[in-house]
């Protein structure tokens, strides 16, 4: 098994998952010194029944709890500065995010804000105010992580990860299946690329292992069965353990160029990285295989692991998320692409792409060459 | 794949691995607003010159105001108290704890009283006790292990009274666990053998308990993998760095894993053997092993089935078929500790009447077993168990553990 000479690894997040797991937060917060917190929502979460499921979680703790649902789905640095403000006003001691994608961005800089100084040089390196995030549909993957991305400024700090995250089937709703597939491809992505990149260790190995196997056996059943609640569930802690793994390790090419290919399409970046992933791990081993091999395991299961030689492991966990890829589109009826073509990005675009990453801070960044080449053949769905 | 019905996971503590990383410390701690750190330890450590790699490695970057190696084999409240006031007198500012378990559990005891500017231990035991983070806390542990820089409970001994006593609380958590190559290059052979025992036995425990969930799963496999590869090659060779490292990043992972998923009734029964007769606790848990996986056999034997791999490898998994997989896993145990039998010239035993004392005598006699078994059902590790256990059936395990004799799995 891979070990490397030295490594190190943080990630102060707490997971609760499961049934009644919001009856919980009145105790979770009291391990945390708070009295008071102050939730954060959107309109449509709230609207959806979210805020009133979370209330009646309290209704017997003694604690008081301040809500605000009026976030603003890309809120300013002075939109958060105000509910600063409305935090003190309200003496509150601690910050519950409820929802996902930006709605966590929001939280996680109020948290700066109401903690200390959000003018200062962006750099955190105190305990922040305790920060609870209740998931209630899939994410853009970095939700848990140490990341915070508020009008085009990155925040970055380990203090910014939530201290607990709270699933609870009753609070994870029915997405449709764009979302839901985006949000699982997302984790995928991000856990395979900490699996076989140059930071790998034991610990996030273990976090990739658990949400690509999470993953591997829940997406296809969601995708038949939306309705289908403990499936929904376990894509949203795949997504969690994703999270903690990328905070340890560095965005890869399939999540970069992903992102990138985002601005050219209607379509969420996930579904992107999804497509990408295959083509990108078959170029990665045409240099060096070693690390995509192991991949097999959490990819195909034990037994056909241990039934293939290793000198083939490799091509063929590419060719079963290759399958996967196509297999998704077929069932969404091409809702979900399986080719950036179909996706609308268009061939002119390719070259865009791939430039604008080559300054990008990540792993394994090629050549120019590298880049176009994933994304040529990804454009028209032939394998590497 | 379906999760749990509800779980939970957490692992709050940063870890840093490597052949030097000792070195680390002084900037980890400048992060934590610490510079003055005192030294928690044991003879044993600090005979084998441990202590003084530790302080060479962080001499530029902190001031270590006091070293104090009086810890016990097992931990007792005196000197929790006793290293407090020292804690205080000196003006330190954090606790940099150096050794195994008894000497990791000390030095959270004793930063719960400097914490909370308390005197007295006994107020906080028990669940809730404690409300606030507590000092900063480095644990570097020298043996391959307990798991203890990654659990959130520590265990100390009132010896005036009889008891242990067990605090469990997140606040524990060390800040940071530094896992050195340097500090287990010195471990003598069979106690290697014993500790890497106990950590796969938190591993296997944790993988095929009750309390499982996909994460604990995935270090649980990790340490497996990590241990089964390097024991037998360290023991041998134990000059090796890198089959140190990889066996004291295998006990990191087993504690992780534990920690988050309990433990059943090895550790049930293998508590009680090292009460009441002394045994080294990584002694118990390799003979103990393959006899809670038989006792537990019909309720578990599909996830026992599935540790095959780490434990034998791809080609062993495939030409075993399926219904003797789980078998075959305690039979590899047993194969092990056969090995590592032959490796320490016998100092590893294989089963309890093998162990002897310096001069030659069982320590474990027969006519103990009954109240061995008494104890053991008393035990709150059973409540993970998968199967439940009497005092007929602990004895039947010790009976059957005692001479080395494999345990019917029909009549578990």
């Amino acid at each position: 098994m891979y070990l490397p000479d030295n490594y190190e690894f943080f990630c102060p997040v707490r997971i609760n998952s499961g049934q009644k797991a919001l009856e919980h937060l009145p105790f979770e917060l009291d391990t945390l010194g708070s009295k008071s917190p102050f939730l954060i929502t959107t309109k449509d979460v709230s609207d959806k029944g979210f805020v009133k499921k979370v209330i009646n979680a309290f209704k017997d703790s003694g604690l008081s709890i301040c809500i605000f649902d009026g976030t603003p789905k890309e809120p300013g640095i002075n939109d958060i500065k105000r509910l600063g403000k409305l935090f003190n006003q309200s003496g509150c001691d601690a910050i519950i995010a409820l929802g996902s994608k930006t709605l966590v961005d929001t939280a996680k800089v109020l948290n700066i804000t109401v903690s200390g100084d959000l003018n200062g040089d962006n750099s955190i390196n105190t305990p922040l105010k305790p920060f609870i995030f209740i998931p209630t549909s899939p994410g853009n993957g970095y939700e848990t992580t140490k990341y915070a991305f508020v009008e085009k400024k990155v925040f970055s700090s380990h203090f910014l990860m939530p201290n607990i995250v709270v699933m609870d089937p009753r609070m994870v709703g029915k997405e449709e299946v764009q979302s839901i597939v985006s949000g699982a491809m997302v984790a995928l992505t991000q856990s395979v690329e900490a699996f076989t990149g140059s930071l790998k260790n034991p610990i996030t190995d273990s976090y990739s292992h658990a949400s690509i196997k999470t993953i591997m056996g829940n997406i296809i059943g969601v995708i038949k069965k939306i309705s289908h609640r403990p499936g929904r569930l376990a894509l949203v802690n795949a997504e969690t353990m994703a999270g903690c793994a990328f905070s340890n390790s560095k965005p890869g090419m399939a999540h970069i160029l992903g992102k990138k290919s985002g601005k050219y399409c209607d379509l969420p970046s996930g579904i992107l990285m999804g497509i990408l992933l295959p083509y990108v791990l078959a170029h990665k081993i045409q240099g060096n295989g070693d690390h995509t091999a192991g991949l097999l395991l959490p990819v195909g299961g034990l037994d056909l692991f241990s039934v293939s030689d290793e000198s083939i492991r490799a091509k063929k966990a590419i060719n079963i998320l290759y399958e996967l890829s196509f297999n998704i589109c077929d069932r969404t009826k091409g809702k979900v692409p399986c080719n950036l073509k179909d996706c609308g990005i268009t061939k002119k675009n390719l070259m865009d792409i791939a430039e604008s990453t080559t300054d990008q801070d990540s792993e394994c960044m090629d050549y120019l060459d590298g880049c176009l080449k994933v994304l040529e053949h990804a454009w028209d769905g032939t394998p590497i | 794949m379906c999760l749990p019905g509800y779980y939970e996971f957490c692992c709050g503590v940063k870890i840093v691995a490597g052949h030097n990383v000792l070195e680390d410390i002084p900037d980890k701690l400048s992060g934590l607003k610490a510079s003055k750190p005192m030294i928690i330890t044991d003879k044993g450590v600090s005979g084998a010159g441990l202590i003084d790699i530790v302080s060479e490695a962080i001499k530029d970057g902190v001031t270590v105001k006091s070293i104090e190696d009086d810890v016990p084999p097992d931990s007792d409240i005196e000197v929790v108290h006793r290293l407090a006031n020292v804690y205080r007198e000196n003006e330190c500012d954090s606790i940099i704890a150096v050794g195994g378990g008894s000497v990791l559990d000390t030095a959270k005891a004793t930063n719960i009283l400097v914490s909370e500017n308390a005197d007295n231990l006994m107020k906080f035991a028990g669940s809730g006790a404690l409300k606030h983070p507590l000092k900063p806390l480095v644990a570097i542990p020298t043996t391959s292990g307990t798991g203890s820089e990654v659990t959130l409970v520590a265990v100390i001994a009132d010896h005036k009274r009889d008891v242990k006593m067990l605090f469990p609380s997140y606040f524990l958590l060390p800040d940071i666990a530094v896992i050195d190559s340097r500090m287990t290059l010195t471990l003598p052979p069979h106690i290697t053998a014993a500790t890497g025992m106990d950590a796969l036995a938190h591993a296997v425990e944790s993988y095929t308990g009750l309390a499982k969930n996909p994460l604990s799963d995935a270090h649980a496999l990790a340490a497996i993998n990590l241990i089964c590869e390097n024991i037998v090659n360290t023991v041998k060779q134990p000059e090796n760095p890198e089959g140190r490292l990889a066996i004291a990043v295998g006990a990191n992972l087993a504690g992780i894993a534990f920690s988050n998923s309990m433990v059943g009734i090895v550790h049930g029964i293998g508590h009680s053997v090292g009460a009441i007769c002394g045994v080294p606790h990584g002694n118990c848990m390799a003979i103990l092993l393959p006899y809670g996986l038989e006792y537990n056999f019909h309720k578990n034997s599909n996830y026992t089935a599935e540790l095959l791999m780490p434990f034998a490898g791809t080609r062993k998994y495939t030409e075993t078929p399926k219904h003797q997989k789980a078998q075959k896993v305690i039979s590899c145990i047993r194969q092990l500790n056969q090995e590592l039998h032959d490796a320490t010239g016998g100092k590893h035993p294989r089963f309890l009447s093998e162990i002897m004392d310096k001069n030659g005598n069982q320590i474990v006699p027969k006519n103990k077993l009954q109240a061995i078994a008494r104890m053991s059902i008393g035990d709150g590790t059973l409540i993970y168990n998968p199967e439940e256990a009497t005092y007929d059936d602990a004895l039947k395990v010790l009976q059957h553990a005692w001479d080395g004799t494999a345990l019917d799995k029909k009549g578990a």
